[in-house]
């Protein structure tokens, strides 16, 4: 089973040095902004977004027209990979912080070296394990241990990649990501924060 | 069938099902593959071995499941044109056991035969890894967006239409499902399966009995509808 970080997804490409070698060769460096949509839901993508830093989130918006966020992705990350058969994303992309991109056009894709076009069937798989994990968790594990394990993984990912302190982990995106309501998890919270800080006393009156 | 039905995204078949599209690929692909033949009740692989190759289903349904706290959970339904056994290409073990509900036909590709494919086979298996990945992306929209009454209807509704009598919707269908597992598969209670499969007994041609539930698809398409809009 792929045990790595379920929720926030970051340096997804390292183990491979043929993908990020390929990107940076022929790949066109681009910055955006914070805010700026790289791959709009429903909307084919002009190509492959290679994240080089910053922080992007994927969501999706219902029928309601409100935005649920299901993950974050920082460090070395793929975008656009869903979409490499031409198909409609069924995500959006968009920065949550000022973030680099190497892009690539899907249509130079057929003609590169197998060993490349290998490597990036092993990264599909990879990251198809890593939403499998997502889905996994958000259908059995306990939502208290999902939010500490999300706040984990946030604290972990900002200071490895010097996310920008004015993004803030709100409750309503860890609503989002484990599939329940801001109020819910709010309530989670506050519930654990009374239960370290009783653990606290109670260590500090043994003292 | 109405448009906005189909383009209903699904969510609980892992089942390539464009397999029109990637004809060739099927045919180079099961001329160098060895092919195997599954009874029902046989494993394919357990999550917990590293396989040696992928699995490429040819004919009948296949169930991934995994256990946790000693009870198995369902989390998906495979059927022809769907890849399995992908994790030991990046030399992970495996997310879930796999088991054919149904006699089934299998195709097994080794993984040195796929390191050494060309371009032409390979840019394929990329997009057919794209649908599964869109698929489990849209499992997780459903699981977030959907209330749990949508998801099993939406459940009932894709597994009638993988078993259509003629081609035809108002033609009554058997699908053979333990409420257990399709709890585990929308990811709700066997209790709250029950009690909507009473509910909607009310709202369409619906009998079950034991794991069989015989519906007219027609009935759950029009309710799904009504749900939807």
């Amino acid at each position: 089973m792929i045990n790595d970080n379920h929720y926030i997804f970051d340096d997804l490409i390292d183990e491979s040095s043929l993908l990020i070698e390929y990107f940076k060769r022929n790949g066109q460096y681009t910055i955006y902004l914070p805010g700026a949509t790289i791959i709009q839901q429903d909307e084919v993508p002009g190509g492959l977004f290679f994240l080089i830093n910053g922080l992007v989130e994927k969501s999706v918006i219902n029928k309601d027209g409100k935005k649920k966020i299901f993950s974050l992705h920082a460090g070395k990350f793929l975008a656009g990979i869903i979409s490499i058969d031409g198909a409609p994303s069924p995500v959006t992309y968009q920065c949550l912080t000022k973030a680099s991109f190497y892009t690539v056009p899907l249509s130079t894709l057929e003609r590169q070296e197998p060993r490349f076009l290998l490597e990036l069937f092993r990264y599909c798989i990879y990251e198809t394990g890593l939403l499998q994990n997502q889905l996994r968790l958000a259908t059995v594990a306990d939502s208290t241990l999902n939010i500490s394990q999300i706040m984990n993984e946030f604290d972990m990912v900002s200071k490895k990649h010097h996310i920008d302190d004015r993004f803030v982990l709100t409750h309503q995106i860890i609503a989002d990501m484990i599939g329940r309501t801001r109020e819910q998890v709010s309530n989670l919270i506050s519930k654990k924060y009374r239960l370290e800080t009783r653990l606290k006393c109670r260590e500090y009156k043994k003292l | 069938m109405t448009d906005s039905l189909r383009e209903l995204p699904s969510c609980y078949f892992y089942e390539n099902t464009s397999i029109e599209k990637y004809e060739d690929f099927i045919d180079k692909l099961v001329s160098v593959a060895d092919i195997r033949f599954y009874s029902k009740g046989d494993h394919l692989y357990f999550d917990t071995v590293l396989s040696e190759g992928v699995f490429l289903v040819l004919k009948g349904t296949i169930e991934a499941y995994y256990i946790e706290n000693e009870k198995k959970r369902t989390i998906a339904m495979m059927d022809k044109g769907s890849l399995m056994g992908l994790t030991s290409l990046i030399s992970r073990t495996k997310h879930s056991s796999v088991c054919c509900r149904s006699d089934c036909t299998v195709a097994f590709i080794s993984n040195s035969q796929i390191s050494n494919w060309g371009t032409d086979m390979l840019i394929p298996m990329l997009h057919i890894q794209a649908e599964k990945m869109r698929l489990v992306s849209n499992q997780m929209v459903s699981l977030a967006v959907d209330s749990i009454k949508k998801r099993l209807v939406m459940f009932l509704h894709e597994a009638a239409m993988r078993d259509l009598c003629m081609n035809r919707t108002d033609l009554p269908v058997c699908i053979k499902f333990s409420k257990q597992e399709i709890a585990d598969l929308i990811n709700t209670s066997r209790e709250y399966v029950t009690a909507t499969l009473k509910e909607l007994q009310k709202n369409c041609r619906l009998y079950v009995d034991g794991n069989n539930i015989v519906l007219y698809p027609c009935d759950i398409e029009a309710y799904l509808q009504r749900l939807l809009y």
